[in-house]
């Protein structure tokens, strides 16, 4: 889209909207089911502590290492407009608790009806690529639709698709981790070990974060280009990444360009285990990353249109516009002030960059001299000002 | 921060489209069932329309007759379970409702309900399982006729399919030198969902 298309259509940053919508329908049927499976998935996780105790503690201590990095990853990548907290957590209860336990009835079901069609051999090699990947991509993409629903001003570009879908289905690669490990590798300190080696270590950079974050871009595309895009044109795209998603899952439930060793794995085999992963994940990853980077463009784009009006006053200069678009560049004007002036003038630099991303979007919120603008415009000009008064600060344009 | 305004100079906003709140939600609810439960009631349709066409089916329970596990010991199915199959070696029978079943076996056993557990998941679990996981601690359970037994959930992979099964052991010793074995089970998560009536059926045990 062309920038000038983007000054004239302004992102919504300026909006926080917390989970509590209490007169959105989408929450009731959201805390309805979070309440009914969350039951299901609290009994379901006695049971496996009851059944084996240590397996399941290590499990969640290795899990916790996989899902906090990843969660802060996924949470970080929106660069300007972070999400207000409830929701992330709500898309994350979602995959975790909803779709993990609404997949094991479909998967079940779905499963023994379509094995009752087909040849034995046949049905054991391939139904978990004929049930898994249409269900489970259904039920986690409907969390981020109801994510929607309940605050539809929180998702305003496909990031923000990204971010939530990234979410559900962090959470229920989680939850179905701590299943395998217990039910299929024993439960047992050993099986815990090798699961997490081939389900994270080996896999984890391929699977339900990457299919339901391509789902969440293009929900978000359909419902944030109405009078961009024609209804065809959303559609397609938003169908189109989905059955991306899909083909990914199925291609990695598949037997097709299955390079996996026979268990039980011994030496080089492990590494094989690395190869085997990556023929089926790595082109798919590299789409994600590529579609990541154009919608982290899109927003570096919204960013410079939201603060066209405000360079120049006050509130933000140029040159802090120019830092201020890239994240590396962000990290670096406060690495050379702390070398300067101190942790403090960093520390305030950061503040300052972080007041300025919220300049944008309050700019993007009210219109002209609004009583917010003007007294967000102050604050920075404050910070800026602060930061200025201390020793070895001052840049060297203004000396 | 509060919501958006308006300035003066602005032009004219076009009004606002209706939001749409229930129809949405309500695709949502149904896309979500279709898809989660779908399949289970399309399994179990067909399940009946193959025993609506066997004259041999069992009516409901109030009239359903008690099924012999083993001469003289028998337990009474609720609705929905069939018999699926008799065992010989040992004696038994393999009750099925959708995707569970309830295996009851009963054979020449000495010991007690916690060696017979033991027993079992040695000689029947173990051979067939690629994993098993057995409850560290047994539960004491009182059954209706009378027996002490022993109850604990197991998790394993079984069978050439790799099938993660859960289940439920429940193992008892009767008059005469008798064990008693039922093994209720189902894939992984599905197994809460016919537990109560599993229970039901083992309390149903009658002897003599």
């Amino acid at each position: 889209m062309a920038a000038t298309g983007l000054s004239d259509r302004r992102p919504r940053w300026g909006h926080r909207t917390s989970l509590f919508q209490f007169g959105q329908p989408a929450f009731y049927l959201f805390a309805l089911l979070i309440g009914l499976t969350g039951w299901f998935t609290v009994a379901q996780q006695n049971l496996f502590r009851e059944v084996a105790p240590e397996g399941w503690v290590l499990s969640w201590l290795l899990l916790l290492l996989y899902a906090l990095p990843v969660f802060l990853l996924v949470y970080y990548l929106d660069l300007y407009e972070r999400e207000p907290i409830s929701l992330v957590i709500g898309a994350f209860l979602w995959g975790a608790v909803a779709a993990t336990t609404l997949a094991i009835f479909a998967n079940i079901g779905w499963g023994a009806l379509i094995a009752r069609s087909l040849d034995p051999d046949f049905a054991a090699r391939w139904v978990p690529a004929l049930t898994a990947p249409w269900t489970e991509e259904i039920l986690k993409a409907a969390g981020v639709v109801l994510i929607y629903l309940i605050a539809r001003r929180e998702i305003d570009d496909i990031m923000d698709g990204f971010v939530y879908g990234a979410l559900v289905g962090l959470g229920f690669a989680v939850i179905e981790n701590v299943f395998y490990f217990i039910a299929v590798f024993g439960g047992e300190t050993e099986g815990v070990l090798v699961g997490f080696f081939l389900r994270v270590i080996a896999s984890g950079l391929y699977g339900h974060v990457l299919y339901t974050g391509l789902s969440g871009m293009g929900i978000a595309y359909f419902t944030t280009r109405r009078g961009e895009a024609s209804l065809g044109k959303r559609l397609g795209v938003a169908i189109g990444l989905f059955g991306i998603a899909m083909l990914a899952h199925f291609l990695w439930n598949s037997p097709l360009m299955d390079f996996f060793p026979l268990p039980p794995l011994e030496g080089a085999e492990f590494a094989q285990v690395l190869l085997a992963t990556a023929v089926k994940g790595v082109p798919f990853l590299a789409f994600v990353v590529v579609m990541v980077r154009l919608a982290r463009r899109r927003e570096n784009r919204w960013l410079q249109a939201a603060l066209a009006g405000e360079v120049g006053k006050e509130g933000i200069r140029q040159e802090e516009l120019a830092v201020l678009e890239s994240p590396r560049d962000r990290r670096r004007a406060r690495r050379e002030i702390a070398g300067r002036a101190g942790r403090g003038a960093s520390d305030l630099l950061k503040r300052l960059q972080r007041q300025q991303v919220n300049l944008a979007m309050v700019a993007t919120r009210v219109d002209g001299d609004h009583p917010d603008l003007l007294r967000q415009r102050a604050y920075c000009k404050a910070l800026r000002d602060a930061l200025h008064a201390m020793p070895g600060t001052r840049p060297e344009v203004s000396r | 921060m509060g919501h958006p305004e308006q300035s003066v100079a602005a032009p004219p906003s076009p009004p606002a489209p209706k939001e749409r709140k229930w129809l949405p939600t309500l695709a949502v609810f149904l896309v979500l069932a279709v898809v989660s439960l779908g399949g289970l009631f399309a399994v179990g349709a067909a399940e009946e329309s193959f025993t609506e066409g066997d004259p041999g089916a069992d009516p409901g329970t109030e009239t359903r007759p008690p099924v012999v596990v083993l001469e003289s010991v028998s337990i009474t199915p609720l609705d929905g379970w069939e018999v699926a199959e008799r065992f010989h070696d040992p004696e038994g029978v393999r009750l099925t409702k959708g995707t569970a079943t309830l295996d009851a076996v009963a054979f020449s056993f000495q010991g007690t309900p916690e060696e017979l557990f033991d027993a079992y998941v040695e000689n029947a679990l173990i051979p067939q399982a690629s994993q098993l996981q057995t409850a560290e601690q047994l539960e004491v359970v009182h059954l209706d006729a009378g027996f002490t037994a022993a109850r604990g959930f197991y998790f394993g992979v079984f069978g050439e399919r790799n099938a993660s099964i859960e289940g439920e052991l429940t193992t008892a010793l009767l008059p005469g030198g008798i064990g008693i074995v039922f093994d209720g089970w189902a894939e992984t998560g599905s197994y809460r969902l016919v537990r109560d009536e599993v229970d039901r059926m083992v309390q149903s045990l009658r002897v003599g």
